[in-house]
């Protein structure tokens, strides 16, 4: 099953594609053959209910976890003939949370973003001076905080760091593991709007796990949503954000409307 | 501080003369005639410094730069700061082949030249990889070693011996002394053959782990975020629990077991540096070196004529002042 491109994008390029690709844990299928693409300058969501395997699909993406079957390619290469290294270089991940167990400072955090680029036996780590790290510090807003210790941060904070070390892997493609889903309305917008600038000025190809439909609805422009092991509905998001669709994706009566204005449609339970 | 170290003992060196001997080493090593002897510098000052001091300090050296590394890279690899290098059970194996050979020639006639000095440390070093490699494969699941194991295997495989060695000290009659001796560790039996073994053996180790200190810092992000950072976790993790165990395996089985050097010297570097593993490691290499220096040159002077375990000192002086240190840091 090939993915049905959305308006106007049929000559984008594919960036990443997956054909019949099975994600889980030894012997336990928790996503059953997936086809899907990605292209650069796309913001494509990722939406389900809890445990339906949002973030198994992104760690099988990165390769945290190796897929059951199938392939995924990568500008046309098969991601598994790529060293890590190297996959580090074009695929790039915030996670939701991260324990940091040292106090490292900030700048040395974003730092370690430029480690896949680095080469040479004593070479790996840090390279503080480095003018990548600085831009995505500035990119970010945080270059402020740059020699506080990272565990002195509050969550919001913390997050930007994260994306901004992420930023400085200069990836072509970023996942978003729930990013945002323990942050404050203004903390998760402020993500939000810093990744759509780079998808739209640098055709960065995004994949964003959502738990909170209102902010996928602003941000994505084309929607995943998966439920018991399958993609059930794709597309662009004003097609596939009907109240049908998502009653049935979270067996719940969901009520679509389109606040005047805003040209994004949102969502609330109707109860 | 070496010359210092050389010059204090059961018999007082003036600091001259073993500068002197310094002196004369270094200019016979550079070609030129050595007048130590002429100078009036005895032969006997000589004899001890060189023969009795020197590999004496300098095997409290590599063994207090080989402790540190291993700490702070356990204390990095495990994500624990309560980690040392003798947390996964290296030292009770050390302990253990270290009694069997006192013990062995109460049961077997060994040929003379296998005195107690030669093979206790051989059979510590056996004792400490058979329990590094019975710990790694308990704590091995599907190709990966997860550091939660590491330190659970550790802690069973190490009491399991514990119990053998306590087995074996009930029926040590006489070598008891011997044996509790050795486990509470000192550098008494130094001798240059064993420095000139250590000295390549610890070099390369350090070079190794070394080379790893950027990964052992995006490690301390998690397995996750490091893997999506391009490391090779679960590769790089077996190699340098692997080099940091045989590094502290070899220190053990020349030194006894002496604890605390590992444990607080890459903390005290940490609260010093920062948690930057490429300064923390040399740092905690030079600092290890120079605590185990003046805690044996302690050892063997405080007291007079009698020793006092070198684990002793390190303990005795190194836990307040750790504490002085950890309070000023966290109530600031």
């Amino acid at each position: 099953m090939k993915t049905d491109k959305p308006d106007g994008h049929e000559n984008w390029d594919v960036l990443f594609e997956a054909a019949d690709l099975s994600c889980g844990y030894g012997d336990q299928v928790v996503l059953d053959r997936l086809n899907f693409e990605l292209w650069p300058g796309f913001f494509c969501g990722v939406l389900g209910p809890n445990g339906c395997g949002k973030s198994t699909l992104i760690n099988t993406i990165c390769r945290v976890n190796e897929p059951l079957s199938g392939n995924m390619r990568f500008s046309g290469e098969e991601l598994s003939s790529l060293s890590r290294q190297r996959l580090a270089t074009k695929i790039a991940v915030v996670p939701q949370e991260t324990h940091i167990a040292f106090p490292f400072k900030v700048r040395e955090v974003v730092a370690m973003g430029r480690n896949p680029h680095n080469s040479g036996i004593f070479g790996a780590g840090f390279d503080l001076e480095n003018e990548k790290v600085d831009r995505a510090l500035s990119a970010t807003g945080i270059i402020h905080l740059s020699d506080r210790e990272i565990t002195h941060l509050s969550g919001g904070e913390r997050q930007l760091v994260l994306l901004a070390r992420a930023l400085a892997q200069e990836p072509q493609l970023l996942l978003l593991d729930e990013s945002t889903s323990n942050l404050d309305i203004s903390h998760a917008v402020k993500i939000l709007q810093l990744v759509s600038a780079r998808v739209a000025q640098d055709k960065l190809a995004t994949l964003a796990v959502f738990h909170d439909l209102n902010l996928a609805c602003l941000f994505a422009d084309y929607l995943f949503l998966v439920k018991e092991g399958t993609i059930r509905y794709q597309g662009e998001t004003r097609e596939v954000i009907t109240e049908e669709i998502l009653s049935d994706l979270y067996e719940l009566p969901l009520q679509v409307y389109s606040p005047p204005g805003l040209g994004r449609l949102q969502v609330s339970v109707r109860v | 501080m070496i010359i210092g170290a050389a010059a204090v003992g059961a018999a007082r060196l003036p600091l001259s003369s073993v500068w002197q001997v310094f002196a004369d080493l270094f200019s016979g090593v550079s070609g030129s005639v050595a007048m130590g002897s002429v100078d009036g510098v005895g032969s006997a000052a000589r004899m001890i410094v060189l023969d009795v001091r020197l590999p004496r300090i300098m095997s409290a050296l590599l063994v207090g730069s080989a402790l540190g590394v291993a700490g702070a890279v356990f204390q990095g690899l495990l994500l624990n700061s309560l980690a040392d290098p003798f947390t996964i059970g290296v030292s009770a194996g050390a302990a253990f082949g270290a009694t069997i050979a006192i013990l062995l020639p109460t049961y077997l006639v060994l040929p003379a030249f296998l005195s107690d000095a030669a093979i206790v440390p051989g059979f510590a070093f056996v004792g400490a990889l058979f329990s590094l490699s019975l710990v790694y494969y308990i704590a091995r699941n599907r190709g990966r070693v997860m550091p939660e194991s590491m330190i659970l295997a550790g802690v069973i495989v190490a009491s399991f011996l514990s119990a053998l060695i306590s087995f074996c000290q009930s029926i040590a009659g006489e070598k008891l002394a011997a044996v509790v001796f050795w486990i509470m560790g000192g550098f008494s039996g130094a001798m240059w053959s064993q420095v000139l073994l250590l000295l390549p053996y610890c070099l390369v180790c350090m070079l190794i782990l070394q080379a790893h200190a950027g990964d052992l810092n995006i490690m301390a992000m998690g397995d996750t975020t490091a893997l999506q950072l391009g490391v090779e976790v679960y590769k790089i993790r077996r190699r340098l629990l692997m080099v940091a165990a045989l590094m502290t395996a070899a220190a053990v089985s020349v030194s006894g077991v002496i604890g605390f050097v590992g444990l607080v010297v890459p903390h005290i570097n940490r609260i010093l540096l920062g948690p930057d593993h490429r300064r923390l490691l040399p740092a905690s290499a030079l600092l290890g070196g120079l605590v185990l220096v003046a805690a044996d040159t302690l050892a063997r002077t405080a007291a007079g004529a009698t020793e006092i375990p070198v684990g002793v000192v390190t303990a005795l002086l190194g836990a307040p002042f750790f504490c002085i240190i950890f309070k000023k840091k966290f109530h600031q």
